[in-house]
C-alpha cells in the first residue's frame, strides 16, 4: 500500500465572522490514488481542497510529501502541487496554446520563454486534452466545457505529482466527464495523486479508488466507494431518497432515485 | 499576435518594432518648434564647440524636452499598463488609484502658499511635495488595504478610487481659498506640460521612474499568470502579494516621477496599453514594455503638436493628449464591440 503524499492533521478552518468551520479533522490521501471528496453542497469541499493547495492558511499541520506544506518555497511548491479552482476568470482573451503554456510557469525562468522540452509536454497535454485543434482558437470563442478543458491542460502542463482539482468535470458532456477521469486515470498510471471534488458520485464511485464523504465541515466517511456510497449514509447526509445499485461487470455503485 | 506561445526570438522583434517608431519620433522631433533648425548651423555649431543660437535651442531647450517627453511618456504607458492588470480592469490609469491626485494637491498647495516647500538638490519645491504626497498617498492606500484583506487587489482599487475623489474635493478647496494671483499657477501646472530648459528635470525624475521600471519590468510574465486569478497565480508558484505590492509600488514611482516633472498628463497611460493589445495581442511581457516605447513616441510627437501648432506659442501637451487621446479611445471601443 503506498503511503500518504498528503497528511492532514487536527486541520482547523474557520472563515472570519461566520460560525461554519472545517474540522477538526484528520486526513490521509495515498500517492497515486485518485480520491474523491463528496458531499452536500457546503460541506467544505472547496475549502478543504484549497486549504490542501496552500490557499488558505487553516490551524494543524498539513504535510505534502512528507514535508510540511508551508516549508515549500512558492516554485518549489508549483512543481509539486498544482490547484484548478472551480472556475477561472481570464481577464485577457489568450489564445488556447498561450493559456496552456502559461502552466509551465514554475518550469521556466523570469520571462517564462519556453524550451524544447516545454513545448513538448504542452503539445502532450494539449493531444491528451483533445484540444489540439483548438491551439489556435481564442478563450472567447469556446465554450465553457472547452474552456474548462484548457485550464485542466493547463494544469497538467505543469506536471505535478500532486493534483487537486475543484469540480472539473461539472461544465463537461458525458464524453468529456469521461474522458477527463480516463486522462485522470492516465495520470495516476503514471504516478500521480489526484484529489478531486465533485457531486457525481456514481462517476466518482466507478472511477477514484478511494472517496471521502464530507459534511458540516466534518469526515462523515473515507475508503473504498462501495463502503461510503451506501443507502444509508446517502440519506443520513444528503437527505435524499436513493437506491444503491451494482452493475453486472463493475464493482462500483450506482445511483438511482428511491 | 499569431497565439502562439512567446517566443524570445519574437519578443525581440516586437521590441525592435516599437523601439524604432521611438526612435524615429525622437529623432524627427528637436528640428520642428517655433524657431526653424537647420542641421547644418547645429552641426556647423557643434563642430565649433557650440556657440550660436540654434545650438543653444537645439541643445538646451529641444533636445532636454524630447527627452522628458519620452521618459514621461514611458512612464506614463508603462504605469497605465501595470495598473490595468494588476487592478483587474481596463479602464484603470495611472491616475485611478489617486496617487497622483495626491501630488497634484501637494504641489498645488506648494504654489498656493510660498515658503512651504523648498526644493532640493535638481528638484524644485513643486515636484518635490508632489513626490512627498504620492509617496504618502501610496503608503496611505496601500496600507488600508493590506489591513482590511491582505492587499487584494479589489480592495486596493476601491480604496484608491475613494481616495482620488477625496483629492479632487481637497484641490478644489485648496483653489478656492487661493490669493487668486496663484490660481493661474495652479491651473498651469494641472493642465500639464513639458516646458523646461536644459537637463535637470530629465535628471531629477529619471532615479524614480527607472527604480519603478525596474520593479514592474521584473513582474509581467507573473502579471500574465496575475491576470488569471490570484488563485491561479499563487497555485502556479507566483508570490501574489511581492508581485502585487511591486506592481502597485512600481507604478506609483512611474506615476508620480512622471506627474511631478509634468503634471498629471492624461490619456497616454489609458490609452497605450490598449493600443499595445490591438497591435501585439495581451501577453504582458510585451504589453508592458511596449506600452512603455509608444508612450514614449507618442507622447512626444503630441508634444510636437503643441508646441508647433499655435507657434509662436504653445498649448499645454496635456489638452493634446486629451483632445486626441478621447476620439481615439472611442474608435477603439466601437472597433472592440463591432
Amino acid at each position: 500500500m503506498p503511503d500518504a503524499v498528503l497528511e492532514l492533521r487536527d486541520v482547523l478552518y474557520a472563515y472570519p465572522r461566520s460560525a461554519w468551520q472545517l474540522g477538526p479533522l484528520a486526513l490521509d490521501v495515498r500517492g497515486a490514488c485518485m480520491t474523491g471528496l463528496i458531499g452536500p453542497n457546503g460541506s467544505g469541499k472547496s475549502t478543504l481542497l484549497a486549504l490542501c493547495a496552500r490557499q488558505l492558511h487553516a490551524r494543524g499541520s498539513v504535510r505534502v510529501f512528507g514535508r510540511p506544506a508551508a516549508a515549500y518555497a512558492p516554485r518549489e511548491w508549483a512543481r509539486c502541487v498544482a490547484y484548478l479552482p472551480q472556475s477561472v476568470a481570464a481577464q485577457f482573451d489568450f489564445t488556447v496554446e498561450e493559456t496552456i503554456a502559461f502552466g509551465r510557469y514554475p518550469h521556466t525562468a523570469v520571462m517564462g520563454f519556453l524550451g524544447p522540452r516545454d513545448r513538448a509536454v504542452i503539445a502532450r497535454c494539449m493531444e491528451q486534452t483533445e484540444l489540439t485543434a483548438l491551439r489556435a482558437r481564442r478563450l472567447s470563442e469556446l465554450s465553457g466545457g472547452e474552456r474548462q478543458r484548457v485550464h485542466l491542460a493547463a494544469v497538467l502542463a505543469q506536471e505535478p505529482r500532486l493534483l487537486l482539482l475543484d469540480e472539473p468535470a461539472t461544465a463537461l458532456d458525458i464524453h468529456h466527464q469521461i474522458a477527463l477521469y480516463h486522462i485522470l486515470r492516465e495520470c495516476i498510471a503514471a504516478g500521480i495523486t489526484v484529489l478531486l471534488a465533485t457531486h457525481d458520485l456514481s462517476l466518482a464511485a466507478h472511477f477514484c479508488d478511494e472517496l471521502v464523504l464530507l459534511a458540516h465541515g466534518a469526515v462523515v466517511q473515507q475508503g473504498k466507494p462501495a463502503d461510503v456510497i451506501t443507502e444509508e449514509l446517502i440519506q443520513h447526509v444528503y437527505g435524499a431518497h436513493v437506491r444503491v445499485a451494482t452493475l453486472p461487470g463493475s464493482p462500483a455503485p450506482v445511483i438511482v432515485p428511491a | 499576435m499569431n497565439g502562439q506561445p512567446l517566443t524570445r526570438a519574437r519578443w525581440l522583434r516586437i521590441m525592435a518594432c516599437y523601439t524604432a517608431a521611438l526612435v524615429i519620433v525622437a529623432s524627427i522631433a528637436p528640428w520642428f518648434g517655433a524657431t526653424p533648425l537647420s542641421w547644418r548651423d547645429v552641426w556647423a555649431a557643434w563642430r565649433e564647440g557650440g556657440g550660436n543660437s540654434a545650438w543653444w535651442i537645439f541643445a538646451h531647450q529641444r533636445v532636454p524636452r524630447v527627452l522628458l517627453g519620452i521618459a514621461v511618456g514611458m512612464a506614463l504607458g508603462m504605469a497605465g499598463a501595470a495598473f490595468q492588470v494588476l487592478l483587474r480592469n481596463p479602464l484603470a490609469t495611472p491616475y485611478t488609484l489617486g496617487v497622483a491626485s495626491a501630488g497634484a494637491l501637494a504641489a498645488a498647495l506648494t504654489l498656493v502658499v510660498p515658503g512651504l516647500a523648498t526644493g532640493l538638490g535638481p528638484l524644485r519645491a513643486t515636484q518635490l511635495s508632489a513626490l512627498a504626497g504620492s509617496a504618502v498617498a501610496a503608503l496611505g492606500i496601500f496600507a488600508l488595504a493590506r489591513r482590511l484583506r491582505g492587499g487584494s487587489t479589489n480592495i486596493l482599487l476601491l480604496s484608491g478610487v475613494a481616495f482620488n475623489l477625496f483629492c479632487g474635493s481637497a484641490l478644489l478647496l485648496v483653489r478656492f481659498i487661493a490669493d487668486p494671483q496663484h490660481l493661474v499657477a495652479v491651473d498651469r501646472w494641472l493642465m500639464g506640460g513639458l516646458v523646461t530648459i536644459g537637463y535637470w528635470d530629465v535628471l531629477g525624475m529619471l532615479p524614480v521612474v527607472a527604480t519603478g521600471a525596474l520593479l514592474v519590468l521584473l513582474r509581467t510574465h507573473a502579471l500574465n499568470q496575475l491576470s488569471f486569478g490570484e488563485e491561479v497565480a499563487g497555485a502556479r508558484g507566483v508570490s501574489v502579494r511581492a508581485v502585487v505590492a511591486g506592481t502597485f509600488f512600481g507604478g506609483v514611482l512611474l506615476t508620480a516621477g512622471a506627474v511631478a516633472v509634468a503634471g498629471p498628463i492624461g490619456f497616454i497611460g489609458l490609452i497605450m496599453p490598449h493600443a499595445v493589445r490591438l497591435l501585439s495581442g495581451p501577453d504582458q511581457r510585451i504589453v508592458i514594455p511596449a506600452s512603455a516605447l509608444l508612450g514614449g513616441a507618442v507622447l512626444t510627437l503630441c508634444d510636437l503638436g503643441a508646441r508647433t501648432w499655435v507657434a509662436p506659442t504653445e498649448i499645454p501637451v496635456g489638452i493634446v493628449t486629451a483632445c486626441l487621446g478621447a476620439p481615439i479611445f472611442l474608435l477603439l471601443l466601437v472597433r472592440r464591440c463591432r
